[in-house]
């Protein structure tokens, strides 16, 4: 419990936490003080000293968002000094403010024309005192990316500085001195801005001075309708509002009091556009041809009844509705009776899971990873796999300044900049690095009495750098990465982190990561928990002759397996029945393709990683129904009546099964496949989360081509630059991908993002891994 | 008494056989709409650039109290904004003026021309080139005016 | 709708007039159970005009709403305006800050309002018991009155001319030396009026003795208006709750006592000269000055400070489309219009829209009074008594 402290505040007294500051003390209040750079977001800037207020005792008015509240504290916050104070500083704003009301972006929810209007502004003396021409003007930024910024409507609060570096720790802005006294925003370096392209900025500009070039002239503020809905790209699970005006979504925005406090990254903000992209798939369609929906029905209920049960299976792609997902597994389990189903989810989350025992596999909050005082990282660079979880590190560690750090990966990521302490093992020897830590902690006499604890072995990796802080700390955030549980030894690094979190039980949260938006909600409907069949048998089960019909629900077999094992499992299957939303290199082999709602425009639920039960409300009309609604029809046309009444959720948290307490045996004797002069990894963007995620305005131009990531000797040794192709091969194949060289990078090891039209990295790892041994040429003229 | 007060009314309605009539004889003859004159809306161009002076802020959109106007912005290439459509259902427009009274740009004014009763409801919408052509006439009458006095 | 209508005996006939009648007055329904040619109850059914206006007062911002209570009465469009602007100047507290050129402008116009509404009355009325020049030489006169509002504001019927905090524009030139004019003229045709109609047997057979109701009828029955000053009552708003520049004014209010249509009339053709004796002493008194008032977060700012100021525009750009943020709280205002005591009931929470606007009409409460005064009356005394209560469905149904 806080302490509390009693205050004054225009002679009501009020009881405030000892922590806060005036400002919010007074806002928890309903007292109205004006302020325009503050936010809980990222705390006090003192900018604007438009929050100024007169404390008793003292001489000069003292700013309220950073002053924190004392016991006995008289505050007044209006008076006619104060309120000249105000108009001094508005005045200063609105000098040779540009008259572009008309046709600023931001008109309507405009802090600069709402304080004008508070404040009844009816004069500037200061403009009448300035001389128009010593005014130069203000770069106009018209050659950036996605994000717009003219600097003549900036009123030099420094809240976009504030949020790129304290929330989003990428701090590319700052306020740079330009000729003749003047002072803009613009990058530190001067370059056009490469960053994030998260729009951060954008939503925390009280004017229109950083606007997005997507909306730009599109509506205005007051036309547009806000549906609110859960992002539906990662498992994050942000919630945002999309503004839509005539069936169109023309912006997505999101308030501060939402779990994510107004913070969305790229894909949630700017990707919108996906939702209106041409490559929807529009009509049902048998064999190329394209039939209506009774006919589909009928059509697809004839291939179901002459498929033997057993020999039909399905795969879940984890991104459709719990709605969806759930009626899928109604629609085997019951009208076709067998349990021949999986999902993605089972290719990293599911590994992990399996294994965590009940007592520690408990879903927590992002918000609590602020508060942890140790946050371990393991196993993947978590700024691209959840930015909400990077934002949840990036707010502990800089901001609330509660938490350490430690991240455990094979290079250095963005979280290395916080000041944390690094655990560097090869890729591939993710095993090192678990066994030793499991080893030193049952050492330090951490889990007495649980079974198998004997069979704990460490190895030579070093951990004893982060001991002392993990003894210190009383509550511990282990953050599991997808890179790492994707590996072909993934679960046996599951079992090893299991291990690690029931040591540490009753001070450890885990966390994992999921680029699957639902992956958690398929989980909580126990996909993978066949003994037979398994995502991973897949191939096996295809070359086998078992799999007649394969029924795929918002899954593309290109983005989990190679080229070629999709080939082979297209010639093996009598029948693929696809159930998507776009196009894909899927969509063009499929036998029957029955088109799926996107999320903006259904109604339903998402689980996310917290375990939380989201929202989706429906924002634009499509004449699609959803899966669950066409399956349900499928059912009763093979006999089998499904209710809808047990799609409904009615709990606000879920939790998971897990077995009982046991520590398990590793196997480290990982063979990672291929050989070759480079280590090899496929790992993911931050501006893909599915192949999808690339057809919309915001993901395409923030990123186009998955690019090589190589370290710059190597890059030297073989003669490459930037931007040169590139060909790497392993396993009998090849694929070509343009250069990058990134400093971070340790020597013989090279990284390609997944999900990208260009190139399928999996065509060299091989389905279900992402690591192999390579080799790496230049290739000879240029793009393939 | 003898019809006294049938006869004094009578004497009123014979004076009024022998004066003026009073009718304006339309569409033979037809009233000055006064200046002030609210009818058919007219979109303003600049004097110089003969670009239009509407920068589609959405003002006139949001007050109209019937929601007759229907603007889609477009971006051009000097990176200023411009209608690529402005539409006014004159179905619905209840001509209260509403419109040009919060133009900042003084884009849009109302005209003279009253008779604007047709047979088709499609008809009734009046696109950007129609207003447009409405503002020239009518400002090249004001102006003849101006030169007149 | 569905109410049954029970016939007693063989004797009695239910009656419908219907909405589409050339007598009465706009869209009323009126079921009558006749026994013979006697009325022995009567019904009125209205809500044919309802276009939801209270309803949309709860979306429209407060000056965004002002061409909708031009729709209200629309034979009275200036009067409608005037008292919805007052009402919200009560709210806002800024009733003593409107300008004197603004007071005395609306003032005028109102006036106007008022001869308009009972010339409209006088023809009709006159029209549906039988004398039809009377009604052509009343819009001859109107026509004056309209050319004069055109001059200010631009339309004839539907004007939108007076704004919260002032007027939108200021009077035109050669507007007061029209109204001099008119006010010259104007008597002498009232003159003609009386001798066309006051003495005529006709005219008296028509309408004395009918449409009686008592003093204490009208008071109980919450009429208000000249139908309650034709019955003894002697009560004007603008003399006895008074509001804007009328304690300035010198005018009588005529009271008659015998509580039928024909003092009813009497009542109605001296406000006319009233209201005409008060646009005389307008045009003296009316002085020079602004007529908006100025750097009021209520009122809309001047265009040429808006095409050139950055701190206009942006309120500007707040003030129309959130719209102005009035205290919260509620207030009731009710002026004299020529047809009754138009109230305007307000409720704001404190934002740009009012949470509930009630508009008391009446209209609607001197129509609920119709039963009383056919008791024992003919069915053609119906028309009569219509006539007299000066009723306008706009008004009535909203």
């Amino acid at each position: 419990m806080e302490k509390k402290v009693k205050i004054k505040i225009n002679g009501k007294e009020f009881e405030v936490d000892s922590e806060k500051s005036i400002l919010q003390a007074a806002r928890e209040n309903g007292i109205y003080i004006p302020a325009i750079c503050y936010s809980d977001r990222f705390g006090a800037i003192g900018a604007c000293r438009i929050c100024a207020v007169e404390i008793a005792g003292m001489k000069k008015p003292m700013l309220s968002c950073a002053a924190k509240v004392k016991d006995g504290m008289e505050v007044t916050t209006n008076s006619p000094a104060l309120d000249q104070l105000r108009r001094e500083i508005i005045y200063e704003w609105d000098t040779f403010h540009p008259l572009q009301c008309g046709v600023c972006d931001k008109s309507g929810e405009c802090e600069l024309q709402n304080i004008n209007y508070e404040f009844n502004i009816t004069e500037n003396p200061k403009e009448a005192q300035t001389d128009p021409l010593s005014i130069p003007q203000g770069t106009i930024h018209y050659e950036w990316k996605i994000i717009h910024h003219d600097a003549n409507l900036c009123i030099q609060c420094r809240r976009c500085v504030a949020v790129c570096d304290k929330v989003v720790n990428f701090g590319i802005l700052a306020l740079v001195k330009k000729d003749g006294d003047r002072k803009e925003i613009d990058t530190k370096d001067g370059k056009p801005l490469d960053c994030e392209f998260c729009g951060q900025c954008v939503s925390v500009c009280p004017t229109g001075a950083m606007s997005s070039k997507l909306f730009k002239y599109k509506a205005r503020a007051w036309e547009m309708e806000k549906v609110p809905t859960t992002c539906g790209f990662c498992s994050s699970g942000c919630q945002m509002d999309l503004n839509v005006k005539n069936n169109e979504i023309l912006r997505v925005t999101s308030e501060e009091y939402t779990p994510n406090m107004a913070n969305l990254c790229n894909l949630g903000r700017f990707n919108y556009s996906v939702s209106k992209s041409d490559r929807l798939i529009k009509d049902y369609s048998l064999n190329s041809k394209t039939l209506n929906q009774e006919a589909m029905l009928l059509e697809l209920s004839q291939i179901l009844k002459n498929t033997p049960k057993e020999k039909i299976f399905g795969i879940s792609g984890a991104r459709e509705t719990h709605e969806d997902n759930l009626a899928f597994k109604m629609f085997f389990n019951n009208t076709l009776s067998n349990n021949n189903i999986d999902s993605l989810s089972s290719t990293h989350i599911g590994k992990l899971y399996k294994y965590l025992p009940q007592s520690v596999n408990t879903l927590y909050d992002f918000s609590d990873i602020s508060d942890a005082n140790l946050i371990i990282c393991f196993g993947g660079d978590i700024a691209n796999e959840m930015p909400r979880i990077d934002w949840s590190i990036t707010r502990g560690a800089k901001l609330l300044k509660t938490s350490k750090v430690i991240s455990a990966y094979w290079k250095d990521t963005k979280i290395d900049t916080l000041g944390s302490i690094p655990l560097r093992y090869e890729p591939g020897r993710e095993l090192d690095f678990l066994t030793s830590f499991a080893f030193a902690l049952k050492s330090e006499g951490y889990g007495a009495g649980l079974d198998g604890l004997d069979s704990l072995t460490g190895s030579e990796f070093d951990v004893s750098s982060i001991m002392e802080e993990v003894k210190k700390a009383s509550n511990i955030a282990f953050i599991v990465c997808q890179e790492a549980l994707e590996r072909s030894n993934g679960e046996e690094i599951a079992k090893a982190v299991s291990n690690i979190a029931l040591l540490l039980k009753d001070k450890i949260k885990v966390y994992a990561s999921s680029k699957y938006n639902n992956a958690f909600g398929a989980l909580y409907n126990n996909y993978g928990s066949s003994n037979e069949f398994s995502i991973q048998r897949l191939l096996e089960f295809a070359k086998e002759g078992k799999i007649e019909t394969l029924i795929l629900l918002n899954a593309d077999l290109f983005s989990f397996l190679s080229d070629n094992e999709a080939k082979i499992v297209r010639d093996s299957v009598k029948n693929i029945v696809l159930f998507d939303t776009f196009e894909s290199k899927t969509s063009l082999i499929a036998n029957a393709i029955v088109p799926v709602p996107f999320f903006t425009s259904q109604s339903g639920t998402f689980i996310n990683a917290e375990g939380r039960v989201n929202k989706i409300n429906k924002a634009i009309e499509c004449n699609v129904p959803c899966a669950w609604e066409f399956l349900f029809k499928l059912s009763t046309n093979l006999g089998y009546n499904l209710s809808s009444a047990k799609l409904q959720l009615k709990d606000k948290k879920i939790t998971l099964n897990g077995p009982a307490d046991k520590i398990y045996t590793i196997n480290t004797n990982s063979s990672v496949k291929g050989d070759g002069e480079f280590v090899f990894i496929a790992n993911y963007s931050k501006f893909r989360t599915s192949v999808y995620s690339g057809y919309g305005e915001g993901a395409k131009l923030a990123q186009s081509q998955s690019v090589l990531h190589i370290s710059k000797e190597d890059a030297q040794r073989i003669g490459l630059n930037d931007g040169d192709i590139a060909n790497i091969e392993a396993n009998g194949a090849s694929i070509a991908l343009p250069v990058k060289i990134d400093e971070q990078m340790p020597k013989s090891v090279l990284a390609a993002q997944l999900w990208f039209e260009n190139t399928n990295p999996y065509n060299i790892t091989g389905g279900f891994n992402n690591l192999v041994r390579a080799n790496l040429t230049k290739a000879q003229g240029g793009l393939k | 008494m003898l019809f006294k007060d049938l006869r004094k009314g009578l004497s009123v309605t014979l004076k009024y056989l022998f004066t003026h009539a009073v009718t304006c004889q339309y569409p033979t003859q037809r009233l000055n709409v006064p200046e002030r004159g609210r009818w058919l809306h007219a979109l303003n161009l600049h004097e110089e650039s003969q670009k239009i002076k509407c920068i589609d802020c959405g003002l006139c959109e949001e007050v109209c109290p019937s929601k007759c106007i229907e603007i889609i912005p477009t971006e051009n290439e000097d990176h200023t904004k411009s209608p690529a459509i402005y539409n006014i259902d004159l179905g619905r427009c209840c001509f209260c003026g509403l419109c040009v009274e919060v133009c900042p740009e003084l884009a849009i004014s109302m005209s003279d021309k009253y008779e604007l009763a047709g047979y088709d409801r499609e008809k009734f919408v009046f696109t950007k080139e129609d207003l447009i052509k409405v503002g020239i006439e009518y400002n090249n009458k004001l102006q003849k005016k101006e030169g007149a006095l | 709708m569905n109410k049954t209508y029970v016939v007693e005996n063989e004797r009695e006939v239910i009656v419908n007039m219907g909405p589409q009648h050339p007598s009465t007055h706009g869209v009323l329904r009126f079921v009558v159970k006749l026994d013979g040619e006697k009325i022995v109850e009567s019904d009125p059914d209205v809500g044919y005009l309802h276009r939801g206006f209270e309803k949309f007062a709860e979306n429209m911002t407060y000056q965004q709403f002002m061409p909708f209570t031009d729709r209200l009465d629309y034979l009275a469009s200036m009067n409608n305006n005037f008292a919805y602007a007052m009402a919200v100047e009560k709210l806002l507290g800024i009733s003593s800050q409107i300008p004197k050129r603004a007071e005395y402008i609306r003032v005028i116009m109102a006036e106007l309002g008022r001869i308009a509404s009972h010339l409209v009355w006088l023809a009709t009325h006159a029209l549906d018991i039988g004398a039809m020049t009377v009604f052509l030489y009343c819009f001859r006169e109107r026509e004056y009155i309209l050319d004069m509002y055109e001059m200010a504001c631009g339309n004839r019927l539907t004007y939108n001319y007076i704004r919260i905090g002032g007027v939108a524009r200021d009077l035109p030139d050669g507007f007061l030396d029209k109204l001099k004019e008119f006010v010259k003229l104007f008597p002498s045709k009232v003159k003609e009026y009386h001798t066309l109609l006051s003495k005529n047997r006709i005219w008296l057979k028509r309408t004395k003795g009918i449409g009686y109701i008592s003093k204490q009828d009208a008071i109980n029955w919450g009429i208000a208006g000249p139908c309650t000053r034709g019955s003894g009552i002697d009560w004007d708003l603008r003399r006895d709750m008074p509001y804007s520049v009328y304690p300035e004014l010198d005018f009588e209010i005529p009271v008659y006592h015998n509580c039928d249509v024909y003092d009813r009339y009497l009542v109605r053709m001296d406000e006319m000269i009233q209201s005409n004796r008060i646009l005389e002493q307008c045009i003296e008194k009316i002085p020079d000055g602004p007529v908006m008032m100025k750097d009021s977060p209520y009122v809309w700012d001047p265009k040429e400070d808006i095409m050139k100021k950055n701190y206009a525009l942006m309120k500007h750009f707040v003030k129309v489309v959130q719209g102005i943020k009035a205290p919260p709280g509620e207030t009731y205002f009710g002026a004299e219009n020529p047809k009754g005591e138009l109230g305007f009931y307000i409720y704001s929470n404190g934002e740009g829209v009012p949470y509930r606007m009630k508009i008391r009409s009446p209209s609607f409460i001197n129509l609920s009074a119709m039963p009383v005064m056919l008791k024992g009356h003919y069915i053609a005394d119906i028309i009569s008594v219509i006539g007299s209560l000066d009723f306008v469905f706009g008004e009535c149904d909203r």
